[in-house]
């Protein structure tokens, strides 16, 4: 029980580092302002834009190197009067358009999204989130073992 | 990442801490060499997660392919731990304080005093002093204990 808990612990050192500092960014991400932070017009979606429309003033905000990786997501916020264009190029450019006039209220990084998948493992490759899961199944193994040597000090096996 | 930077990535992220707990085991009866490697791998890996989470998160945006900051990324775990490992090696000595450490290692049934480190410390420092006394006459290194 003692060298399984030495060597998990161990083992996960650094993983457990990266994790709990994404972790901690991600939670305070409007503070550390790794995501925009962009005050709401208009609320509703009547007299809204088309679509199509809101990327097109996005596209010309953000230029064509950017628009030229295409659209990741369009995140629509009705109670805010506003849609978050968000493209697929590599610093994750995002366009905040008002939803009936087209103005473009914002134009910045999307930093928070590298943390996410930094988080989960998945910036390495795809199949990095296993890593993530044997962790999480090692914090566990960690705990039990943990709470094992606590309650039988003596039974150091 | 290709296969090549995410395999140097494991070895750095699993392979150098396993490395280093199997030298630390039994480290009371390494040599100097054994504690010196064990040391400076031990420090090279911790400069290694400075240098490897700083490359990680300064800027936090996705790296590009074949840049400095990717090299960051993959080879400062297992790099740093090697080389302080070699490093530590090289300049690793016998303890100022405690018993002398042993030039090799001292087996099971070998019948030297030495064996066993599970014994009260004052017990085992007076083995230490009566095993290093006992080879005072010829010991290279001067005496062990002031």
């Amino acid at each position: 029980m003692f060298h399984t808990h030495l060597w998990i612990g161990v083992l996960s050192a650094a993983l457990v580092i990266v994790v709990s500092v994404t972790g901690i960014l991600l939670n305070h991400k409007r503070t550390f302002g790794l995501m925009p932070d962009v005050a709401g017009v208009e609320a509703g979606l009547e007299g809204a834009l088309p679509l199509a429309d809101v990327v097109r003033a996005a596209e010309g905000a953000v230029g064509n190197a950017v628009a030229a990786g295409g659209v990741d997501r369009i995140d629509v916020r009705p109670d805010d009067g506003l849609a978050k264009v968000r493209f697929a190029d590599r610093l994750v450019t995002e366009a905040t358009v008002a939803l009936r006039t087209g103005e473009v209220l914002h134009v910045g990084e999307r930093n928070d999204v590298f943390l996410e998948k930094l988080h989960s493992g998945e910036i390495f490759g795809d199949r990095w989130t296993l890593l993530s899961d044997a962790l999480a199944v090692g914090l566990l193994i960690l705990l039990l073992s943990g709470t094992w040597m606590w309650l039988y000090p003596k039974a150091r096996m | 990442m290709t296969i090549l930077e995410g395999g140097l990535l494991l070895v750095g992220l699993f392979g150098a801490p396993a490395a280093l707990l199997a030298i630390s085991h039994r480290f009371r009866d390494r040599g100097r060499r054994g504690r010196g490697t064990f040391w400076g791998g031990l420090t090279g890996y911790g400069v290694g997660i400075a240098v490897w989470v700083a490359a990680i998160f300064v800027p936090p945006v996705m790296w590009d392919p074949a840049t400095l900051r990717l090299a960051g990324v993959v080879l400062p775990l297992a790099g740093l731990a090697v080389a302080g490992a070699l490093a530590g090696a090289l300049v690793g000595r016998t303890p100022r304080r405690g018993p002398k450490a042993p030039t090799g290692r001292v087996l099971k049934n070998s019948g030297d005093p030495r064996y066993g480190t599970t014994g009260p410390a004052s017990r085992r420092i007076a083995e230490g002093i009566a095993v290093a006394t006992s080879r005072r006459s010829n010991d290279e290194d001067g005496p062990v204990l002031p």
